[in-house]
């Protein structure tokens, strides 16, 4: 796609066309605010090139942060203003970089519509609940009509409702085409809100692709138990493709395996062993790819 | 349809954000209490007030009026602007502008906007309640009501800057609170509620190192017309001085807050909240 944006992360080249969701999954501490500040232009990289809609983030011109909406964790600001004084605040200095096809500011009362936020244009920022925060924050970062949107951990430290506040707004943005790319180390709200996801380990990127191609991926890895009829021995085989290891073994072994189970190795699984050995300590920089979890 | 260009929309951005940050400001219950000094300073002028000072040549309640609204105008900047620089960094506030094309320099302008008045809003009930008790001491012409109006001005700018330099160079929350109560140390002895002369000469030359002892002595000037308080230095060497203050510090200012700015991140904004959370303050 001609809009592309291109990321370069850790020597690995991230093509996202224009109007995708993409998660960027890992555990606490995988590196996934550094990427995203990297990407923000917040945070200068010790090393290598990084390039987002076609410029270095960290020597970025102004111009560039009219293209770029940027919703972060931890905001508390401007608590005593009204939910609509800081969209048209903030939407004021895009003025300059509105075009004919695309209007810039966002009118403040189309984008609170948007977001879920009509009724609440006159109250104050300290009294909206979490959730309501959040979907003020990624108005905000909406307000400059952005071709690029990132969002960092958006449901961290909200209840439940607030979660699915979330999750509905960012799937509402879907048709917006608005590339957005949001951390999280939530494996099944990547998979709930994201086309793609990317999963960061140990400074690299271990899979990449949407949750589908994901499992299919996995499902080529599975674990074969079989139990011999006459000894009642039980052995494991660790399979890259179970089926035609199942023709071949039962075909040569024809009455002799009593009992068969395939465990093909779920996404979950290997996710939440990522994040246990994320979590214990372990070093996971050798790791290059899921299917090398499951061994 | 055109475009208007970016310096036009910077600053009409940065117009707007400082009206909006005033209207807010001033009509919640934390902005009136910029209201509470003024009446506390009134009180203290009314008991005063009979007082006289400096071998009768002025009441005490002129000299200690003269000398609030030199305070006033330190506890703005640095108070004010340091004390801002410092939540604003904590609450992601900077990191937002930072976030909007060239909202680094609408934030700035709208600073410059809204400090002078975050300086007079305390300055005008006193002004008002201070014409009403001590008769005279007040302006009598135009052209020293323009006068004080531009004493105040220029006190504002040789203040201001050092309140953001302030406020960048000290990151921490506590040693942010030990340089607060170092400047008020600094304000009792720089002569804005007695003359400078009754202190050790030490002090003394401490207060004439700082601007703050310049800011009483150029409101003095203004005020109290035809009294002279012994060691204040003529009226144009004190108008000079703040302004080599408000230079150098208009020019030190920027650096000092673009180096800050630069390091501004997500990541620092959210230890701030940790931090908060975890120990209040």
């Amino acid at each position: 796609m001609s809009y592309g944006s291109t990321v370069v992360l850790d020597g690995v080249d991230l093509e996202i066309p224009r109007g995708q969701v993409v998660a960027l999954l890992g555990p606490n501490g995988a590196g996934k605010t550094t990427t995203v500040e990297i990407l923000e232009g917040f945070r200068r990289p010790s090393d290598g090139e990084v390039e987002v809609l076609g410029v270095d983030p960290a020597h970025a011109p102004e111009e560039w942060r009219s293209r770029v909406g940027v919703v972060l964790q931890s905001w508390r600001d401007h608590g005593t203003w009204r939910v609509s004084d800081l969209l048209q605040v903030m939407g004021s200095y895009y003025v300059a970089y509105g075009t004919r096809e695309v209007p810039r500011p966002w009118d403040t009362a189309e984008l609170l519509d948007r977001v879920g936020l009509a009724d609440h244009a006159g109250q104050r920022i300290d009294r909206l609940s979490g959730g309501q925060r959040r979907r003020l924050d990624v108005a905000v970062g909406l307000v400059g009509r952005p071709e690029l949107l990132f969002l960092d951990e958006p449901t961290t430290g909200l209840d439940p409702a607030g979660r699915r506040d979330v999750h509905d707004l960012v799937a509402d943005l879907a048709d917006l085409d608005t590339t957005i790319l949001l951390t999280t180390h939530d494996l099944g709200e990547a998979e709930k809100v994201a086309d793609r996801l990317l999963i960061l380990a140990g400074g690299r990127i271990v899979a990449d692709g949407s949750p589908d191609e994901l499992r299919l991926q996995l499902s080529r890895s599975s674990e074969v138990r079989l139990r011999d009829l006459t000894t009642g021995e039980v052995s494991v085989h660790a399979e890259p493709d179970p089926t035609a290891y199942l023709t071949d073994v039962l075909h040569r072994r024809r009455g002799e395996v009593q009992v068969l189970e395939v465990r093909a190795a779920s996404l979950e699984d290997v996710y939440l062993d990522i994040v246990r050995r994320a979590e214990a300590g372990e070093d996971l920089s050798a790791l290059t790819s899921l299917e090398a979890m499951t061994r | 349809m055109s475009t208007p260009s970016v310096p036009s929309t910077v600053l009409r951005a940065a117009l707007r954000q400082a009206r909006t940050t005033l209207a807010r400001k001033y009509s919640t219950p934390a902005g009136l209490g910029n209201f509470f000094v003024p009446v506390v300073i009134l009180i203290v002028i009314w008991f005063v007030r009979d007082v006289e000072m400096l071998d009768g040549q002025v009441g005490a309640g002129g000299y200690v009026f003269a000398g609030f609204l030199g305070f006033g105008v330190v506890a703005a900047a640095v108070m004010g602007v340091s004390g801002e620089l410092q939540t604003e960094r904590d609450d992601g506030t900077l990191l937002r502008a930072k976030a909007v094309p060239h909202g680094m320099t609408g934030h700035l302008l709208t600073k410059l906007l809204v400090t002078p008045l975050d300086a007079l809003v305390p300055i005008v009930p006193a002004v008002v309640g201070a014409a009403l008790l001590i008769p005279g001491i007040m302006p009598s012409s135009l052209g020293r009501w323009l006068l004080l109006l531009l004493v105040f001005l220029l006190t504002v700018a040789a203040m201001m800057p050092w309140g953001a330099v302030l406020g960048s160079v000290f990151r921490s929350m506590m040693t942010f609170a030990w340089v607060m109560m170092g400047i008020y140390a600094l304000a009792v002895v720089s002569g804005f509620f007695f003359p400078l002369t009754v202190l050790p000469t030490v002090l003394e030359w401490l207060a004439r190192a700082t601007p703050l002892y310049w800011i009483g002595a150029a409101f003095r000037w203004v005020l109290l017309p035809g009294v002279e308080v012994a060691g204040d230095p003529p009226a144009v060497v004190t108008l000079l001085v703040l302004l080599a203050w408000s230079v150098v510090g208009l020019a030190v200012a920027p650096v000092v807050l673009r180096r800050m700015a630069r390091r501004q991140s997500g990541s620092a904004v959210a230890a701030a909240r940790e931090r908060v959370l975890n120990r209040g303050y």
